[in-house]
């Protein structure tokens, strides 16, 4: 038998039948249990087939031809191409002013009376200039609040300045306003239309589940964000305008109904989220909390409903799964910062609060509201952008993300898909490295990607669905019933 | 249709080159073949290139003496004005360029540094290094209006800076004509190769370069030249690096169908960059034959294993033809990604055909590719084909 | 529930590495046992979690920890490379034939 080589990999007992074997750049393949055993101890004889397999998945090499590895630091570039640019997303806390009272904010707003929670001309200039100093190719803006329109001369500045500075530079830019579209007018529509605008929403679900989770004076959250919705789309053009939903104790019996709203209002992609362990959710915590584990029953009954719908001809992407699955099934890279390695705090995006300080992601900023700065990076009125985006507390903080050498990640058969956030597992446990065994994180993304494989090796049509969702388009015709 | 024939040639001691012109030029005479039919000359042929004649021309005509003539053609009848012919001091006359074609190429050499088991154009052993001059003054006297040309062989890239010059001569004379090179690819292992095709910077360029496996091992086989694989696997990642577009041709055949779903996983994995996929039905002409037993598989027999590697390819985002496959043979599925792709020169049909109601649409059979084809060839009902 | 563990067998950081893995589901406790033995004591933190399927579960760790361990070791140098090779902008191999040129062409491919 003529010797052959490990190439890279790790191994996940999947099922009692079958092994899982994952190679450095993601690419997957499943191997009979005793085929693994043998594959290991260096004992499959070259024309078995599952010899044949691994060595054009890269998983085992013979002889002393360069492709495989020429091939393979191709393919692993590619993976990590989003460090290639360097912070890109680049998100403006204008105000934290908002009229709504959410019971699960994470930012600590403030009621709409107070002004001094607003972002100042010269804090966003000053924030502007550090943004275009990143190299990245193509920038993001991201407006965020509070409630951005509030302080919507704040959110005209910004998006002026910064479309009137690209044009000069030549580099390519896009905006995106984060609003409860409550108090969205003609006007500003016509700006958002100028210039390009993207808008993000939130839509917990229908209006019993939406009214409850986002309380507001006139209790007509989930009214006036249809309203705002239609009138956006109009003024935009229909996918201008995107929703996201955050999951509450109150909506865990509901995902079915979740979904057909979305269904209903003709979006084309519903972000089903869970809580974050901060701001205010951490208070209301016995009202709103649940665990990891409900959490993934609701995850799971309501991609159902989706793949149900899109089986029918309906296209809806639940953007967390084509997330994941653009990691499991391309060989491409995904820009997500908070599932990156090294996690893209700071050096994918970058937060720049309404009184200047600058932090490496929502969460370190949320947590510096708490009481607790660690995580902040600087300020944009005293510090240097090779202070901020070149010192010490980001240096940290990346150091501590590199997925592949964190123990428990390390030898994960996942951890080419998955990432770190080391801000949560600070936020979540007081230490920047993630305690594995316990870790929500870990619990969330381990699951996922076990079910999203599943359910891709289930079915023809479950395959036909998540390649349409990773290739963002619509099913073919001839694919749907 | 025949591309070349034997004439009688007289006044020809050198190879020329020259357009055809049924009329009397303004300008350009001297390249400029002018075309005699049924024994009537346009015009007075002195400043001209030449003269060719279809069919016969009296040998003692004074006004054609000492000029160049190739009489007595009988298969080139289709000549028109603009198109490129060469005529040999040995009565040997090619076609080499037809304006109303769309299936025009420069054959550039026809030395091989593989040797495809199916190969339909079998390589020589011989230095024709030669030809460097015919394929450039070719060039020049293409109509830069031509939307697609060929650059075929042979393996072209052995002419290495003569390859270099075809491509930088085609975007100097033809910048608005698309140029598709057949390639292994293989000598594009050298980065500085694959660099200094990139730098010419053609604007519509792109290499077709067969993959047959995904194992090494059974593509060198397949093209029966040890590293092969090796070679062209480098020779796509360079070319990509250095910003040219490549497309991956697969011939599919008895060695290539079984793992062929493997193969459109390698290439959606390993060569997301490929602009185009063709999955390519077997060309019946050339050493095919020395091979048959361990190359026929009939088309009909492997739809299953077609439509799954389609399908992998198109999840992928990948843009795939068919080519060469009888619709009658086709799974209906596929159908929308069947192209009429076999040149017009080559390009026939069998009488059953013409009963099809799907003859429009399907690209029929290569000239040698009637004898032996599937089992399964019929022309279909109307009704059959309408039904989605 | 105690197993005990032969430390000629499984090296100590391997069976601490597999005790680790196993703080989610229960506590843990090894304590030496003589004779290069180490007992390692797994107290389920789910009352219903059997300690049949804890002991075998835990066994199979401790044997996918040791393969695990092996092929990491057998996989570094390689590892590293390409990671050092797709991040370093100089060539970190033998890639003269590579470099080379069409018309050197050290390997014969115009044949």
């Amino acid at each position: 038998m003529s010797a052959y080589g490990l190439l890279p990999f790790r191994f996940l007992r999947f099922d009692d039948a079958r092994t899982l074997v994952v190679n450095d750049v993601g690419e997957s393949l499943f191997l009979a249990n005793d085929d693994f055993a043998r594959f290991v101890r260096h004992e499959l004889p070259p024309d078995h087939d599952a010899y044949l397999d691994l060595k054009a998945g890269h998983f085992l090499f013979q002889g002393d031809s360069l492709a495989p590895f020429e091939l393979l630091v191709t393919k692993y570039r590619s993976k990590k191409a989003f460090l290639d640019g360097f912070t890109s997303l680049h998100i403006f806390v204008v105000s934290l002013r908002c009229e709504h009272s959410c019971h699960y904010c994470q930012v600590s707003r403030v009621s709409a009376d107070r002004r001094r929670y607003d972002m100042s001309e010269e804090t966003a200039r000053r924030a502007l200039d550090l943004a275009f100093r990143s190299p990245a190719p193509r920038l993001k803006i991201e407006l965020q609040g509070g409630e951005p329109l509030l302080h919507f001369e704040r959110v005209r500045q910004i998006i002026e300045e910064a479309h009137r500075r690209a044009e000069e530079e030549e580099r390519q830019i896009e905006f995106v306003v984060t609003t409860n579209l409550a108090l969205i007018d003609g006007e500003m529509l016509a700006f958002f239309r100028e210039h390009d605008v993207f808008l993000s929403t939130s839509l917990d679900g229908p209006a019993e589940l939406h009214d409850v989770n986002r309380p507001r004076p006139g209790n007509d959250s989930h009214a006036r964000a249809i309203a705002g919705i239609h009138l956006a789309r109009e003024a935009l053009g229909h996918d201008r305008v995107a929703a996201m939903m955050t999951t509450t104790r109150a909506s865990l019996e509901s995902p079915e109904a979740i979904v057909e709203e979305y269904a209903r209002l003709g979006f084309d992609s519903i972000f089903l989220r869970p809580l974050s362990p901060y701001g205010f959710a951490l208070r209301s915590v016995r009202t709103t909390g649940y665990s990891m584990r409900e959490f993934l029953d609701f995850y799971v009954r309501a991609l159902d409903h989706i793949l149900a719908l899109n089986a029918n001809g309906a296209h809806l992407v639940e953007s967390y799964a084509q997330l994941l699955l653009t990691r499991m099934l391309t060989p491409f890279s995904t820009g997500y910062v908070d599932l990156q390695s090294p996690a893209g705090a700071g050096i994918g995006a970058v937060v720049y609060n309404y009184d200047g300080d600058v932090y490496a992601s929502d969460e370190s900023r949320m947590l510096a509201e708490m009481g607790d700065t660690r995580f902040r990076l600087g300020n944009v009125h005293r510090d240097t952008y090779a202070e901020i985006f070149g010192g010490d507390t980001l240096r940290r903080i990346v150091a501590a993300s590199v997925a592949e050498s964190i123990p428990g990640c390390a030898d994960c058969a996942f951890v080419p898909w998955c990432g770190a956030d080391p801000v949560h597992h600070y936020a979540t446990t007081g230490d920047l490295v993630p305690h594995i065994p316990t870790s929500d994180f870990h619990e969330k993304h381990f699951f996922l990607f076990k079910h999203l494989m599943s359910l891709y090796e289930r079915d023809a049509t479950t395959r036909r669905i998540f390649w349409a969702w990773v290739r963002r388009e619509p099913m073919r015709s001839e694919e749907v019933a | 249709m025949r591309l070349h024939e034997t004439a009688r040639v007289s006044g020809i001691d050198r190879p020329l080159i020259g357009r055809v012109a049924r009329s009397p030029l303004a300008a350009g005479r001297g390249d400029a073949w002018l075309l005699a039919e049924n024994g009537v000359l346009p015009c007075d042929p002195h400043g001209y290139l030449g003269v060719l004649s279809l069919g016969d021309l009296p040998d003692d005509a004074p006004e054609l003496s000492g000029i160049p003539v190739a009489r007595g053609l009988r298969q080139l009848g289709y000549l028109d004005d603009g198109d490129v012919v060469a005529v040999d001091p040995n009565g040997f006359v090619r076609a080499l360029y037809r304006r109303s074609s769309r299936s025009n190429f420069i054959l550039v050499t026809e030395q091989c540094n593989s040797l495809c088991l199916m190969c339909s154009q079998p390589p020589k052993p011989i230095d024709d290094s030669g030809r460097m001059e015919e394929h450039l003054r070719l060039i020049d006297l293409i109509d830069p209006a031509t939307e697609e040309l060929g650059i075929t062989g042979g393996e072209p890239t052995l002419f290495r800076d003569g390859f270099l010059a075809l491509i930088a001569r085609c975007r100097e004379r033809l910048p608005d004509t698309a140029l598709h090179v057949l390639t292994n690819g293989r000598m594009f292992f050298y980065r500085s190769f694959a660099e200094k095709l990139g730098r010419i910077a053609h604007p519509d360029l792109v290499l077709g370069i067969p993959l047959y496996s995904d194992i090494a091992a059974r593509h060198d086989h397949i093209v029966q030249a040890a590293g092969a694989f090796e070679e062209t696997v480098i020779g796509l990642q360079h070319l990509d690096r250095h910003g040219v577009r490549v497309e991956i041709r697969v011939v599919l055949h008895a060695l290539s169908i079984p793992r062929l779903s493997r193969l459109a996983t390698f290439i959606a994995r390993n060569f997301p960059f490929a602009c185009h996929v063709a999955l390519m039905g077997l060309e019946m002409f050339g050493l095919v034959h020395q091979h048959l037993s361990e190359l026929w598989i009939d088309p009909a027999d492997y739809q299953r294993e077609l439509g799954a590697a389609a399908d992998i390819l198109r999840d992928a985002g990948m843009n795939v033809s068919i080519y060469n496959h009888q619709l009658c043979v086709l799974d209906r599925r596929l159908w929308p990604l069947a192209r009429k792709s076999i040149s017009d020169w080559k390009n026939v049909y069998l009488p059953e055909c013409n009963a099809c109601g799907a003859i429009e649409r399907c690209g029929g059979f290569f000239q040698s590719g009637t004898k032996i084809r599937s089992a399964h060839i019929r022309a279909l009902p109307s009704m059959e084909i309408a039904a989605p | 529930m105690t197993i005990t563990v032969d430390l000629t067998i499984y090296p100590l950081e391997l069976v601490l590495r597999t005790c680790h893995t196993f703080t989610g589901r229960c506590f843990v406790v090894p304590r030496a046992a003589g004779h290069g033995h180490v007992a390692v004591e797994l107290t389920p933190r789910d009352q219903d979690d059997s300690l049949r399927d804890l002991a075998g579960d835990f066994s199979n760790a401790l044997l996918d920890c040791r393969l695990r361990a092996l092929i990491a070791e057998e996989t570094r140098p390689i590892r590293e490379l390409l990671v050092a090779q797709a991040f370093c902008e100089a060539d970190l191999l033998d890639r003269r034939e590579v470099e080379s040129d069409e018309h050197a062409d050290p390997r014969g491919i115009a044949g």
